[in-house]
């Protein structure tokens, strides 16, 4: 399948990261998982087109993945169109069956910050 | 209910989806995944609030998905919508396009025309799409004096205090 991700040239070496709280993929069962999406790298003068990044999370609500193996697909995924340095790829999912689950892939020393809550529901 | 047996033979009757062992996904709009059970405490009002996390819709224009945390508030009258039932009834619209508001209302209509509750709202907290993120509230009473009242009232003083959002 055709990658939609795609990379932009620019002139840094800074320590980036992107989170997004609309990680939304079907599990084995057919059942839609909600996640946080975080990709944290020091980029080396590439980085993510955020609008590619955008389509590419939209299309993960169609795909059906396996949750473990979640992380390293999109790891793949972005290694395959750019170049950085200690890429690491986190994926937190809401609980299924009272069990919440973090997957992580890459260079695992970064711990990802909490599901931010939005609107201070869910008491 | 008299004994536990009794209780428990009319609940596994009256739901089909729950524990069936076999759960089918529905990614198109289907109002006909909804159940219902008895609600057998009809002498008392109470209340039940649904919420939920992880709601998803598409956007008609865009495609581009939305995504909202769904508050169900309601004081139940015969028939309650059983949780499973509304997990994949919420999961359906997954792929449907609509717009906030019309989500909200139609998810309203839905559900007091499947139980015909004494009192109904449906409050949906959207993500935020290009800074704006839109609050709708469905409300639905059965015409009692008393749930008007109610109606009217949460009508009237609905976000009195506008707060920051984030």
């Amino acid at each position: 399948m055709k990658n939609i991700l795609k990379m932009k040239k620019i002139n840094s070496t800074s320590y980036i990261e992107f989170s997004s709280p609309e990680l939304l993929f079907l599990g084995e069962s057919g059942q839609p998982y909600r996640g946080t999406l975080y990709i944290q790298y020091y980029c080396m003068n590439e980085t993510l087109d955020l609008i590619s990044l955008k389509k590419y999370i939209t299309s993960l609500r169609s795909k059906i993945i396996i949750l473990e193996e979640v992380a390293n697909i999109i790891y793949c995924d972005i290694s395959k169109v750019m170049n950085s340095k200690d890429l690491c790829v986190t994926v937190k999912t809401s609980p299924r069956g009272g069990i919440s689950s973090t997957i992580q892939h890459g260079n695992i020393n970064i711990v990802p910050k909490a599901k931010p809550i939005f609107f201070g529901v869910g008491v | 209910m008299k004994n536990l047996k009794e209780y428990q033979n009319k609940r596994s009757k009256e739901v089909k989806n729950l524990g069936s062992g076999k759960t089918v996904y529905e990614y198109q709009y289907n109002y006909d995944l909804l159940e219902t059970f008895e609600n057998v405490h009809q002498q008392n009002d109470y209340w039940v609030a649904l919420n939920a996390d992880e709601f998803s819709s598409l956007c008609p224009k865009t495609h581009q998905p939305d995504f909202a945390t769904l508050i169900i508030n309601y004081i139940p009258n015969i028939l309650m919508v059983e949780s499973k039932s509304l997990k994949l009834y919420l999961f359906s619209y997954i792929n449907n396009g609509e717009f906030h508001e019309d989500v909200i209302n139609r998810i309203g209509k839905d559900l007091s025309k499947l139980m015909h509750p004494k009192y109904l709202e449906v409050i949906g907290l959207f993500y935020p799409r290009g800074n704006i993120s839109i609050h709708p509230t469905f409300m639905y009473s059965n015409g009692q004096e008393k749930y008007d009242k109610i109606k009217e009232y949460r009508f009237l003083n609905r976000n009195l205090n506008p707060q920051r959002i984030g």
